[in-house]
């Protein structure tokens, strides 16, 4: 497979959020600003690429019987250490994340892809499937974080937007509205990709 | 009405042919859908003169943005999905005038609009159209505005007032330990609270009007009035504040005409029973229990979603039996 | 049997080599995290208390922890060698996990401040409670009677949670600090 190929896969064809899916706890939790959708999808993606070349690398070694554990091993050890560099050199966001930096760990991304994709690749295509579904997973953060955060507060990475007396939505900050915005994008992404296809 | 259809059927001749599978409607009727909501649109009409009566044009301004925006939403949303557009059948007017009864008189100008535009666009629309919408569209705007502007949607006018002061609601009051205004009062609406939940009399005499011409019946408003006054009373409610729960808030307009909404209420009988006793028992607990003085709205929502799984048990087991 | 050794021992390798990562970058980090603790603590305890000679952190805390366990820590604050106060940091619970939150009293018993210290409240709506208009309304009041503040409506969770907490750190102090 080209890489220009998994590329397009990770981010448009089979994107995590708005085609898959997958990892909606996060999601949904961590989308209430711009910063936090960010630095959780840089997060995500960093485990992303670490996990896949790593367990791509063992992927002859690990038997059958026990990917699963050994996957969450790789995967938690990865998780880890970018919480305690986050903690250490990004404290504030550290803390806005709060339990869904560790979290990641179950967040069935990642354990996909390692199944699904660099349990039977070389290296080099992991790590590019890893980057490719990690942007593909900030694209998805980002766009709901951007909708919520603008119409939900009125600011955009926390610069206001509309002056102080914007009627900010606020539901659109509570889960129902993460709910609610989701569905929305991921109808307007599926109209805009099945019309290329 | 549902049911009307369905008894005839009892004595159709026609019933064999009809197991041939198709799907339903089998039977036609003269009834349609603008047809009976224009009927709703009249019921209603005593209740929005009233309001305007009440809360001046402040009320009349409410009606006018919610209505608007129902209809219009419901145009524009349908010609970018490139479908019919359906305006004429006169559901979203009926949307927007529920709409705008749930609204305290005086909210700032988006208020109305946000919420008509959610209810038809989010509620009914994207869940595919008339009939298809999981709860009642204009409940469903109500708790989105709720949750997005809380303060603005429980600051509420008092009647007649001249400078627009604000004012407790009735069932705010009971929860606060206020004085409450009398019953006579209530009855005829003149107790602050929002446009359409004011007076039960001009509710009563649309009520009326709908079940003489059979648009609704009694089961559900008054299963679920009874259940929720029951509740009260179980729940410790002095007997003679029970009218105050009656009347005080939002329980005429909603056993009346949104718990009698056709998509998003059970179809069979038994169904309908369970439905009304569940939002009525919903009813009572949030009003005594929980942290909202009114629960009329969140337990009928509750029970709209609750409806599939109702529906599943209640389904009647045989072909052209009525219970 | 001797294939399940060897898985065994896979899974071992695997855990061993991710337990070697975890330490090196435990210790790659554990000095700076603690320096970014201690100089958030400073940041809050010089907001409330401005200028300060030194914290000095209470003797017997463990105690106390035993029947107040959401206790963090808590400092007397020392200013030309007099007791200018204490500062008593503990956790309450709000919308989204613990809120750190410390509590600065004077030494007449007056709240000189209340600042949130670590929380993940929801951004626009319950971290409304992190803003002075809600925090500075504990300003003042005497630790001797139960505090009473107006909680934010629309953010109720969240201001109850700063009042919860601060009422715990008013029942810490007057059990364990004023003598």
């Amino acid at each position: 497979m080209k890489f220009s190929q998994i590329m397009k896969n990770g981010i448009i064809k089979d994107n995590p959020i708005f085609v898959q899916l997958v990892g909606m706890c996060s999601v949904l939790a961590v989308t209430t600003s711009v910063q936090n959708s960010l630095a959780m999808g840089m997060a995500v993606t960093a485990v992303l690429i670490g996990s896949n070349l790593v367990v791509s690398m063992l992927r002859n070694i690990i038997p059958n019987t026990i990917r699963i554990p050994a996957f969450v091993v790789i995967i938690a050890t990865f998780v880890t250490v970018i919480e305690m560099f986050m903690e250490a050199y990004a404290q504030p966001i550290y803390q806005a994340l709060g339990i869904f930096l560790p979290l990641i760990v179950v967040n069935c991304v990642i354990l996909s892809r390692a199944e699904a994709f660099a349990f039977n690749n070389p290296p080099l295509p992991s790590v590019v499937d890893g980057l490719a579904v990690g942007l593909g997973f900030t694209l998805g953060v980002f766009a709901l974080g951007t909708v919520r955060e603008i119409l939900g507060v009125g600011t955009f990475l926390g610069i206001e937007l509309f002056g102080s007396n914007f009627p900010a939505i606020g539901m659109l900050i509570m889960p129902a509205g993460a709910f609610i915005a989701l569905g929305i994008l991921v109808g307007m992404f599926n109209a805009v990709t099945d019309k290329k296809a | 009405m549902k049911e009307n259809i369905v008894e005839n059927s009892g004595s159709n001749v026609a019933i064999p042919d009809l197991l041939i599978g198709s799907s339903s409607p089998h039977i036609r009727t003269e009834e349609t859908v603008d047809g009976i909501m224009l009927d709703v649109i009249i019921a209603l009409v005593p209740a929005m003169l009233g309001s305007i009566y009440f809360f001046g044009m402040e009320a009349a301004k409410v009606l006018i943005l919610s209505i608007g925006a129902a209809v219009i939403s419901e145009a524009l949303i349908q010609k970018v999905f490139k479908k019919e557009v359906t305006i004429k059948d006169l559901s979203a007017v009926v949307t927007g005038i529920l709409l705008a009864f749930n609204l305290p008189s005086g909210v700032a100008w988006y208020i109305p609009i946000f919420g008509s535009v959610f209810a038809i666009v989010i509620v009914k629309q994207l869940f595919g159209g008339i009939g298809h919408n999981f709860m009642n569209p204009a409940l469903a705007g109500r708790a989105a505005l709720v949750s997005s502007w809380p303060a603005a949607m429980t600051t509420f006018i008092a009647p007649r007032a001249i400078d627009a002061t604000t004012a407790a609601t009735p069932l705010a009051l009971m929860e606060s330990g206020g004085t409450l205004p009398s019953v006579m009062d209530m009855f005829m609406g003149n107790i602050p609270g929002s446009l359409g939940e004011t007076s039960a009399l001009l509710l009563l005499i649309g009520a009326a009007y709908l079940l003489y011409k059979g648009v609704i019946d009694l089961k559900i408003p008054v299963i679920y009035i009874g259940t929720t006054v029951a509740m009260l009373f179980v729940l410790g409610v002095e007997p003679g504040l029970l009218i105050y729960h009656v009347l005080g808030g939002g329980l005429i307009l909603g056993a009346f005409f949104m718990a009698t909404d056709y998509a998003s209420v059970p179809v069979s009988s038994n169904g309908k029973i369970i439905f009304a006793v569940g939002a009525g028992l919903l009813t009572a607990i949030i009003r005594i229990k929980g942290g909202y003085p009114e629960g009329v709205s969140y337990s009928i929502l509750l029970m709209n979603v609750a409806t599939p799984v109702i529906e599943r048990y209640t389904a009647p087991k045989l072909f052209g039996r009525v219970d | 049997m001797k294939e399940t050794m060897r898985l065994a021992v896979i899974l071992l390798v695997i855990a061993s080599v991710a337990g070697a990562i975890l330490a090196f970058s435990n210790n790659a980090t554990a000095g700076r995290i603690e320096e970014i603790n201690a100089q958030i603590t400073q940041e809050a305890l010089s907001d409330i208390f401005g200028n300060i000679d030194e914290a000095k952190e209470l003797a017997d805390q463990d105690k106390m922890r035993e029947e107040y366990k959401d206790l963090k820590e808590i400092f007397e604050i020392i200013e030309n060698g007099e007791s200018k106060g204490h500062s008593l940091t503990v956790f309450s619970n709000g919308y989204d996990g613990a809120i750190e939150m410390m509590v600065g009293i004077d030494s007449e018993g007056n709240i000189m401040g209340v600042r949130l210290v670590n929380h993940s409240e929801t951004q626009g709506i319950g971290s409304k409670a992190d803003e002075p208009e809600f925090t500075d309304l504990f300003n003042d009041q005497n630790v001797e009677e139960e505090i009473e503040v107006q909680l934010i409506s629309g953010a109720t969770i969240s201001s109850e949670a700063v009042l919860k907490g601060t009422n715990y750190a008013r029942e810490i102090y007057n059990e364990y600090v004023i003598d």
